[in-house]
């Protein structure tokens, strides 16, 4: 293929500029030009949201509460203010859009979006306005038959059915753009590798006068090779990725010598400072050096750019001013995540002998917040709730939908003290699919017994409200978010019966040293994190105890396995988390070297299954066995602790006896009551 | 044809024939040799003869695209050349070659030879591999010598090793053999989270939670961070 020279392509540019401008004037619009005279200047904001990952509405389905911090709702408000201080403006998108709520599963996986409607990310998007936008590596979570079709493409790939032979469905109003994503069916990117959209911009000529001009804007569109990598099960044998860097030395000048008079990369990747790869994720130092590129949005790293203050290695390195916001001189944002931030770029473009060109003494870069300087957030855009209600609504009732059912009351309102109701049953989880791993995977292993541990991450922290309580006989998805905080995967270890003991110690660090002989009041927590109060279970196999009137180290008592004292050398298997296995909470041992599998399913994830097989969680069987209890003892003052006011029959209840209101308000403001339990009764 | 010295030239040029990327045409002998372990990735038998040869015969770069490759395949045989190819370079003063060496040595199934082990860790460490530093670290802490094993986690940490920053990052906000400095704990909890090291993020959304290593108590932030953590706990899947 030949190549215009680039004096025909400024030539067809000029030509598609007369073009467009005479028919602005047909159509009685503002004063136009034939031709820009030279020295005339368009001043232009391109503005970039990015990450957005289906986060339309403030709001938690986990919690089913109100997050004001993220959606592309108060994102609407910050473009909107913008496009009304400002004649010219775009806007484009970086990717990563489809996925990453619970909105998102729910359209893909639970309620699939028809064909016949737009994804809800999508109808908000194209109520905004966006001129196009990528593709990011999330996009391709789901599948390439669902990525077609809620962008409204016929992929043609060996996975999917023939071109012709897929329905047309609904996609985005916005060109989308990604030139590095290729069919190994017929060699041609999936999506369309580059638009150019011609935009009428209100211009400044020399002598002042304000006119309109015709700008064609070339739009490319970039997404980590990795994907490859990430979703090799979508994506293996259908398609192949470029390299940033090539595929744009290949398409820029096509684009040129279509008459674009100024590129814009949109890539979802930021930059790295390492030798360069066709295959790195994060290409777009050595893509920014690629002539002609003007302006560059960036996405993936979730990541502020420009920002002066930031520590992130990879807006530190040689090419890349954090400050100015430039990468490889290139004007360049990163407009964060969840709609937070929107990145723009203000560009002065300037008409000259060879055409338009950006003038790069007078561009800058900022990224704007939702968050306002006091903490609150800029106000929603009411215009797109609506848009998006039956999606909303929906999600929230699948969240709702009972996964199982209980008959009592799942809380941590006493985990402090010894009860289980809210772990027990993550134990199970987690040992269960420990379990059967082991007797699938690891014969070398499967005498061994698997216990498991899991902490009350909701402990009282902030306050009466910040507790696990899982009050109702239904039990649906959002209560497995209470009983299982963090996104977390599940991790086995291989220990002995010291390290057990080593990390029940390390655990038991949650109590301060009770005096027995002290006549004041003495209180029994210390500053020791819940998250950290590990509690050891083996579906009744474990048990041990507590000694708060001994010194750190020294606490655990009676460890018994299966009714004997727990052998110092004897192998076991814990069921934990990745966080802990890998050395988080310093806990003695635990440093990512006991490691045997590290699973990529999530603890949460592994609870819910659990809760549907089972159906049904029954006190007696999933959330009565005390694993531990304090050992006995006299003390001759009060030992209190604060929780939640006016559960003191919870305990009870819940097999903790000995505890009783004694203040309904600690004093700090925070709806705690102080409780005072009997040890010697325990 | 400068990158050629020292190695028989016509085995290799019979080589040359049978890859898919003129070598010779390389701009220095690392990407020749990288070029040629893209052919021998795809079964280009005789460009992984062609490896196996100047690896035998102390070609740096060769050995090391030669070992990349064998570690890659799971058969006996492959492990056992693997095994003798790291040997070669650990003997030859290849430190990252000993690291690696010690690292297959320390696998499940291996026969353990602690002291070799520790011998080679030493040589890795000492020729500035974080991994090696990282691992002596581990022992380190196993044995109970904090100071020492802040030490090493903390010279791998300087080499970019993001596990390293996460443990000496939990050294330094506990206090455990190095003075407690939760800013430079929570500075390197960051870097690691850069990186994207899954436990780091955790941490950090925790911190957040929680109102730890000086962080004002931010809920948002915190759901923000495990959205981040589960993010880069995906990618470590992979």
């Amino acid at each position: 293929m030949t190549t215009p020279s680039l004096a025909t392509a400024r030539h067809r540019a000029l030509v598609a500029t007369l073009a467009a401008a005479a028919t602005l004037a047909a159509c009685g619009g503002d004063k136009t030009s034939n031709a820009p005279a030279a020295g005339t200047t368009v001043a232009l904001a391109m503005m970039e949201t990015t990450d957005l990952h289906q986060n339309i509405l403030g709001y938690d389905y986990y919690k089913l509460a109100a997050d004001n911090s993220v959606g592309i709702e108060r994102t609407s408000t910050l473009i909107k203010q913008v496009r009304a201080a400002n004649k010219n403006t775009m806007l484009f998108d970086a990717g990563d859009i489809i996925q990453g709520t619970v909105l998102g599963d729910y359209q893909a996986l639970v309620n699939k979006v028809p064909c016949t409607d737009k994804l809800a990310i999508f109808k908000a998007m194209d109520a905004i306005g966006y001129d196009a936008g990528t593709i990011g590596n999330h996009e391709f979570n789901y599948g390439l038959g669902y990525l077609g079709q809620v962008t409204g493409h016929q992929f043609n790939v060996k996975n999917l059915a023939a071109p012709s032979a897929q329905p047309k469905c609904t996609g985005p109003a916005y060109p989308q753009v990604l030139a590095n994503v290729v069919s190994t069916t017929d060699s041609k990117p999936i999506f369309d590798p580059y638009v150019i959209v011609t935009k009428n911009f209100s211009a400044t000529t020399p002598d002042g006068k304000t006119v309109v001009v015709p700008v064609k804007v070339g739009v490319i569109g970039f997404t980590p090779p990795l994907i490859m990598a990430w979703d090799k099960g979508n994506l293996d044998g259908n398609v192949t990725t470029a390299g940033l860097k090539e595929t744009a030395e290949k398409y820029i000048p096509e684009m040129k010598a279509k008459g674009a008079d100024i590129i814009v990369a949109v890539s979802h990747g930021g930059p790295d400072g390492a030798t360069y790869s066709p295959t790195m994720e994060n290409g777009n130092l050595y893509l920014a050096q690629v002539p002609g590129i003007d302006v560059l949005m960036m996405g993936h790293m979730h990541q502020v750019f420009p920002n002066a203050n930031s520590s992130v290695a990879a807006f530190g390195i040689a090419g890349v001013d954090k400050a100015k916001g430039t990468v490889s001189g290139v004007p360049a944002v990163m407009a964060n995540f969840w709609g937070k931030n929107l990145g723009v770029v203000n560009l002065t473009l300037k008409y000259g002998a060879n055409g338009w060109a950006v003038d790069t003494s007078a561009t800058t870069t900022a990224t704007l917040s939702t968050q306002n300087a006091d903490k609150t957030y800029v106000a929603a855009d009411a215009t797109i709730a609506p848009l998006v209600q039956t999606e909303h609504q929906g999600t929230i009732a699948y969240v709702k939908t009972p996964i199982g059912t209980a008959d009592y009351r799942l809380s941590t309102y006493f985990a402090d003290v010894g009860d289980t109701t809210a772990i027990q049953v993550v134990n199970q989880a987690q040992a269960a699919y420990v379990k059967a791993y082991v007797a699938a995977n690891l014969p070398q292993y499967q005498s061994l017994p698997v216990l498991s541990v899991s902490a009350p991450f909701k402990s009282g922290f902030a306050g009466g409200t910040d507790y696990t309580d899982v009050n109702s006989t239904d039990l649906a998805i959002y209560n497995a978010a209470d009983l299982y905080l963090y996104a977390n995967t599940i991790q086995a270890v291989l220990v002995t019966g010291a390290d057990i003991k080593a990390w029940l110690e390390t655990a038991a660090g949650r109590f301060n040293k009770i005096d027995p002989t002290s006549t004041a009041a003495q209180r029994l927590v210390s500053s020791f994190p819940g998250y950290n109060f590990d509690v050891m279970d083996g579906d009744g196999s474990v048990k041990y105890e507590i000694d708060v009137t001994q010194a750190p180290g020294s606490r655990i008592k009676n460890l018994t396995y299966n009714g004997s004292a727990m052998s110092a050398t004897a192998q076991f298997i814990v069921a934990t988390n990745n966080y802990r296995a890998s050395g988080g909470g310093s806990f003695p041992g635990l440093n990512g070297s006991k490691t045997i599998y590290a699973s990529p399913d999530a603890n949460r994830d592994v609870l819910i299954a659990y809760i549907k097989k089972a159906a049904t969680l029954s006190k007696v069987t999933n959330g009565s066995d005390r694993s531990w209890r304090f050992t006995r003892v006299t003390t001759a003052g009060p030992v209190q602790f604060t929780s939640a006011p006016g559960n003191a029959a919870l305990a009870a209840t819940d097999g903790v006896p000995g505890v009783t209101q004694v203040q309904a308000d600690d004093g700090t403001g925070k709806n705690l009551a102080i409780y005072q339990i009997d040890l010697s009764v325990q | 044809m400068r990158l050629l010295a020292g190695v028989a030239m016509a085995a290799t040029l019979a080589v040359a024939a049978a890859t898919t990327r003129p070598f010779w045409q390389a701009p220095d002998a690392a990407q020749a040799q990288a070029w040629l372990h893209d052919a021998a990735d795809r079964r280009d038998a005789g460009a992984e003869a062609a490896l196996a040869r100047w690896s035998t015969r102390g070609n740096a770069p060769a050995r090391r695209a030669y070992a990349a490759l064998l570690a890659h395949r799971a058969d006996a045989t492959s492990r056992q050349a693997l095994q003798q190819v790291l040997a070669d370079g650990a003997a030859a003063g290849d430190a990252e070659a000993a690291t690696q060496l010690a690292e297959l040595l320390s696998g499940a199934g291996a026969t353990h030879d602690d002291a070799r082990i520790v011998r080679l860790l030493a040589q890795g460490s000492a020729g500035h591999v974080p991994a090696a530093s990282r691992l002596l670290g581990l022992r380190a802490l196993d044995a109970h010598d904090l100071p020492r094993a802040a030490t090493l986690l903390a010279q791998a940490a300087d080499g970019g090793d993001a596990p390293a920053m996460f443990l000496y990052a939990n050294l330094l906000r506990a206090g455990q053999g190095v003075p407690r400095d939760e800013a430079r704990a929570l500075a390197l909890y960051e870097r690691a989270g850069d990186a994207d090291y899954a436990p780091a993020i955790q941490a950090l959304a925790i911190a957040w939670r929680y109102g730890e290593l000086g962080l004002q108590a931010d809920a948002s932030q915190s759901r923000l961070m495990d959205h981040e953590a589960a993010e880069a706990l995906a990618h470590a899947a992979h």
